[in-house]
């Protein structure tokens, strides 16, 4: 047996040791974790580039198509291409909110995600006065930042039932969801505009909002 | 920015892997001195102290496994304290005495006053210069009283703690997990020795200084834990205590869950009377007040904390979860949609994900080493997850029935 002195003698660094060997592995998965974060973050970023090019390109191409008189359909089926490319984009935006964030840098992401969203319902409804379609649009306003229990958990289920209407109408349907707590002043104006003071709240084709989750089941029954 | 939730979980995160880094470099820098043992320079007398309080059934075997300890008769003395019985303990003892097959093996028979109480007047009746505790309804292994007694080579040593094992291991799969449990105990007591800081020295099997029992006033009759706190006065009076993992003693544990409750209640109460008792030595007095309080003090927040924080989190799941439902059912939507699905937590998840690792495999290197069963086999490594996934999380719950009992003042036992 070792003598307690000799065993204590080879033992006395053991706390700061520990300490060192612990804080390696604490900040490597800080460190990790951040990296993957920030990885994921620029994925999305790069994404976010695409779309605001594509929503420029979109401006223009309606710009255009009104200015010469073009064909109003283009205008329309662009409208849904880029919406559908947007709002793919912002599912995985959504994913990446759910979890826990280290830095700022998904917030104010999605920050520019809604006002890019907003843009897209500023034009849709241009173009729906321009030119008649048989698409649909349905803006879903909702709180992102500061969220209760039951807030939470009813958004997730109008979420949910609105992801089964695009599913079943497809391309017949522009999903537009936007947060109105990231601070987009011109999401502000359209809410004013519309008389839209209530969150959660549904808007199809800017005619008939739904802020009771009860009344959502008969969204279908409204849509062209 | 990093939320409160986040901070918690990140600090819980932080004191896991230093306990757990605490414990695997202990483990391999006294790889070779983890089983060993000294051999006594002389064989002191020893006074084995059995309180017994309706044993009827199992007092004859741990009195025949104590006389059959491999150690000098002439320096052995058996003392059964019967503690106010009101079965045939009493009986069964005096019969063996009368059969005169036992040497040195003698009774007193006393009113019920409490365990402290009848090992203090063992200890004023023992005529060794040791005494040795053995629980009635444990079972030392032969060779365990003089691997103990080598310890006391050391004149500063004051009390050397045995490796305990479950008799009845094999009877339920409470008693698996507990044996599971006693195993892992032992190992990190005996990493604790390494440092000088073996705070419980067992009731099935310890060994005590008579002198220095005396000299720090004996067993305390309020404590509902006497072996912590016996243990907790050692050190506070400057004692060494060691622990020995050869020395092994089979002891029987709860088969049903409310004795164990009950008897983990208890402990957790004894743990929080000591911490009571000794408060002022915080932060003081070398390794006691260093390392061992606030270690124990730890322990106990760092298991009621994840609770809470577990809880927490998980009733706030259920809750959203349950108030969703009620929505998706009104609506007649989907209850559940895979975008909901989300694993991407990386921070989180490689903490949790080393940490579940490393332990499991530091578990099965421990449970190897001390031979816990013959080989690495799969059943083993589930009952393993078993064992940390399930009987650990039971842990906060007796911590939180320990400080009801504790607060209510109910020190019985």
């Amino acid at each position: 047996m070792v003598e307690k002195s000799k065993k204590w003698s080879r033992n006395k660094y053991i706390f700061i040791e520990a300490l060192l060997v612990a804080s390696v592995i604490f900040l490597t998965g800080i460190f990790l974790g951040s990296f993957y974060e920030k990885a994921r973050v620029d994925s999305v970023r790069e994404f976010y580039v695409d779309s605001e090019t594509g929503l420029s390109d979109f401006e223009l191409s309606s710009q255009i198509i009104y200015d010469f008189n073009l064909n109003c359909s283009f205008a329309i089926e662009k409208s849904i291409y880029f919406a559908d490319q947007i709002y793919k984009e912002s599912r995985q935006l959504e994913k990446y909110d759910s979890a826990n964030k280290f830095t700022n840098d998904v917030i104010s992401l999605h920050r520019r995600y809604d006002l890019l969203r907003t843009l897209l319902w500023k034009n849709m409804i241009q173009n729906k006065e321009k030119c008649s379609t048989s698409a649909n649009t349905i803006v879903y306003l909702y709180d992102y930042i500061d969220t209760s229990l039951t807030t939470q958990s009813m958004q997730t289920s109008i979420s949910n039932i609105l992801l089964d209407v695009k599913g079943e109408y497809g391309e017949k349907v522009i999903l537009i969801p936007i947060a109105t707590d990231t601070n987009v002043e011109a999401l502000s104006i359209l809410r004013e505009y519309y008389d839209l003071d209530k969150v959660p709240i549904v808007i199809v084709n800017e005619k008939y909002q739904f802020d009771n989750i009860e009344d959502l089941k008969n969204i279908r029954d409204y849509l062209i | 920015m990093v939320d409160v939730i986040t901070l918690v979980y990140l600090s819980l995160m932080f004191i896991a892997l230093y306990m757990l880094a605490f414990f695997i470099i202990l483990t391999f820098r006294n790889n070779k001195e983890l089983m060993t043992y000294e051999r006594p320079r002389k064989f002191y007398s020893v006074s084995v102290l059995i309180p017994a309080y309706n044993e009827q059934d199992s007092i004859k075997e741990t009195i025949e496994h104590v006389a059959n300890l491999d150690y000098p008769k002439n320096k052995l003395e058996i003392i059964v304290v019967n503690d106010g019985s009101k079965d045939k303990t009493r009986e069964v003892v005096e019969k063996m005495i009368r059969s005169k097959k036992y040497f040195n093996l003698k009774i007193i028979n006393k009113k019920n006053s409490g365990k402290a109480d009848s090992l203090n007047q063992g200890v004023e009746m023992a005529k060794g210069e040791l005494i040795a505790v053995v629980d009635s309804d444990s079972f030392p292994s032969p060779s365990s009283l003089y691997k103990l007694v080598g310890y006391f080579n050391n004149k500063e040593m004051g009390a050397v703690t045995s490796f305990v094992t479950v008799r009845n291991k094999n009877q339920n799969i409470l008693t698996r997990l507990q044996s599971l449990e006693y195993m892992l105990i032992g190992w990190s007591r005996k990493l604790l020795d390494f440092i000088n800081s073996v705070y419980v020295t067992n009731g099935p099997l310890s060994v005590y200084r008579k002198q220095f029992i005396l000299n720090v006033g004996g067993f305390d009759k309020q404590s509902i834990t006497e072996d912590i706190d016996i243990t907790w006065n050692m050190l506070y009076h400057g004692y060494k205590t060691s622990m020995c993992l050869d020395a092994r003693v089979s002891t029987i544990t709860p088969y049903k869950f409310k004795p164990w409750f009950r008897q983990r209640m208890r402990w957790g109460a004894g743990g929080l009377q000591a911490l009571q008792k000794y408060r002022k030595m915080f932060f003081k007095r070398g390794i006691f007040g260093y390392f061992v309080m606030p270690f124990v003090s730890l322990s106990i927040l760092v298991s009621l904390v994840s609770f809470i924080f577990s809880m927490y989190l998980l009733l706030k799941a259920i809750s959203a979860k349950t108030l969703s439902i009620g929505y998706s059912i009104a609506l007649s939507s989907s209850i559940i949609h895979l975008q909901e699905i989300n694993l991407s937590q990386p921070i989180m998840i490689f903490f949790l994900v080393i940490l579940f690792i490393c332990s499991t495999t530091y578990y099965h290197y421990v449970l190897q080493t001390a031979r816990y069963e013959e080989n690495l086999n799969l059943k083993r490594f589930l009952f393993l997850i078993l064992y940390m996934l399930v009987y650990l999380a039971l842990y906060p719950v007796v911590w939180f029935a320990s400080i009801y009992k504790y607060v209510k003042g109910d020190f019985r036992w």
